[in-house]
């Protein structure tokens, strides 16, 4: 976790299993409300963050127990952070399609990062050592004030 | 998540409760929806006025049911979905790939 910083509201490092977001969906609401996030934004937020936690476990360390996967919640300025570390081989976003194609629309997998990107402000991946995501969503309270 | 089912006519309403997330219902839907085909049903209305959440593996299973019904012959619709899932499909391009209902009644008046 050496690449996060003392603006880390929260830092959880765990085994690949999707039982963890059961414990993580409770502090990740807790800070939305906290910054004032509304109902909904909330609800958007998490689905994102449930979207990138699942793509970790499963494309990331394809649920290998033995790997671990780091969730980090930083809050600076009017910024909400999400960032997630898989110890995955990486993978070349470029190649990703695009779900809302005519040829892919009825397919049955493969809108998760869509999602993550329709939901959140910004999304950015780095796929050095494993894939780490980085979600930004601008926080509510700086932004009315 | 929770599967309840009755018959209305000709029709079988499959009542989910819970969440459609991976590894949470999404599987268990499947299986419900596979156990009816094989049963030979072919009118399955899937009422989801008690699905809280739903992500982007329950959108996949959704679509998933939706092939293997009408490729067997059959009609996959579905009965109140939330104002959020039915942002999650329409973002997605996909809310009108589905026929969906605001009314029991309608609903299973549109299978005959």
């Amino acid at each position: 976790m050496s690449q996060f910083s003392d603006i880390n509201l929260v830092e959880i490092r765990f085994n690949s299993s999707l039982a963890i977001l059961d414990l993580i969906q409770p502090i990740t609401n807790k800070v939305c409300d906290q910054l004032g996030f509304d109902e909904d934004s909330r609800y958007w937020i998490w689905l994102a963050t449930q979207e990138a936690l699942n793509n970790a476990i499963k494309h990331g360390n394809k649920m290998d127990e033995k790997k671990k996967v780091d969730f980090c919640i930083q809050v600076e300025d009017d910024q909400f952070r999400i960032i997630i570390k898989d110890e995955g081989e990486g993978f070349d976003q470029g190649k990703v399609p695009d779900p809302t194609e005519e040829a892919n629309l009825l397919k049955t997998s493969g809108r998760g990062i869509f999602y993550m990107r329709s939901f959140m402000d910004h999304v950015e991946y780095n796929s050095e050592n494993g894939t780490t995501v980085t979600m930004i969503k601008r926080h509510k309270k700086l932004e009315s004030e | 998540m929770k599967i309840f089912q009755k018959n209305v006519g000709n029709v079988c309403v499959l009542e989910l409760e819970g969440k459609i997330t991976i590894g949470e219902g999404d599987v268990m839907m499947r299986d419900a929806i596979l156990g009816l085909l094989k049963m030979g049903q072919k009118n399955i209305l899937i009422n989801m006025a008690r699905v809280s959440y739903m992500d982007s593996s329950g959108v996949g299973e959704l679509l998933s049911c939706l092939t293997q019904v009408t490729e067997g012959g059959g009609k996959f619709k579905l009965l109140n979905i939330s104002t959020k899932i039915q942002n999650l499909l329409h973002i997605a391009q996909i809310l009108s790939v589905f026929e969906y209902f605001n009314d029991e009644e309608t609903a299973v008046a549109s299978f005959q």
